[in-house]
């Protein structure tokens, strides 16, 4: 295996991995939050997440 | 529909899983934000790393032409500080204490499968006592809670609760109101 097959795979992994904690962290504060703080934290996060994502996945193309 | 969705951030109501028809939420506790400042604030100096090895070594990757590889990295490892944050800002959001005219619900979040919830009738209660201690607690008022029950060897203590004298007094209020048979809502 090439190096650049390494990085491929590697960086699937951790995007499928960020994507699978993200959707458990959004999980957690719909599914047990109570009142308007879980809410907004889940709103924030899910933004910063996609921003984030993006940047990573331009940085990825890049390469 | 987009106000009414909005709504969900400010105007939420304190609902929570299993609650009986007619039943108040008094109090909602979480922890004091200072609990969670101190964590987040080593977390996002963490990642700051990346900016201060462009500083030092940027000479040197631009040199190599390892320039989109730095990037590459840096943005995983800011994924990795974000998730990191934000799970520990969960942990904070779920852990909570439920003060209703009826009873007291804690809920503790120890990790993301591991869940743990008490309640204790707020008629059982017998004595509740605050304790803040250290320089932080004091300056910043907050401390413990600790709620003792009429049976034996039970006691729910709620840690780093923000403005635990208050805290006392409304369960206290509770207490009286549901013992005179008022409602306190």
């Amino acid at each position: 295996m090439d190096l650049s097959n390494l990085v491929d795979l590697s960086a699937l992994g951790v995007f499928l991995i960020f994507w699978i904690t993200s959707f458990v962290i959004l999980y957690h504060l719909v599914r047990f939050g109570i009142g308007t703080l879980p809410k907004k934290l889940g709103a924030v996060f899910l933004i910063g997440s996609v921003l984030l994502f993006t940047l990573t996945l331009v940085a990825y193309l890049n390469l | 529909m987009t106000r009414e969705l909005l709504s969900i951030f400010k105007e939420s109501r304190d609902s929570f899983e299993g609650q009986e028809p007619g039943e108040n939420v008094i109090l909602l506790i979480r922890r004091h934000p200072f609990t969670i400042i101190v964590p987040l604030l080593f977390i996002f100096l963490f990642s700051l790393i990346p900016l201060l090895a462009w500083q030092v070594i940027s000479g040197e990757i631009m040199k190599r032409g390892w320039s989109d590889l730095f990037f590459f990295a840096s943005s995983i490892w800011l994924l990795f500080f974000w998730i990191l944050g934000f799970y520990l800002l969960t942990l904070y959001a779920l852990n909570t204490v439920i003060v209703t005219h009826k009873r007291i619900i804690e809920s503790e979040q120890e990790g993301f499968f591991r869940r743990k919830v008490s309640e204790l009738h707020i008629y059982r209660v017998q004595d509740v006592s605050v304790r803040t201690h250290g320089f932080f607690q004091t300056l910043l008022s907050f401390g413990d809670v600790s709620v003792q029950t009429a049976a034996e060897a039970r006691e729910f203590n709620f840690y780093q609760i923000a403005h635990p004298e208050k805290v006392k007094d409304i369960i206290m209020k509770a207490v009286s109101s549901q013992r005179s048979g008022l409602r306190l809502d």
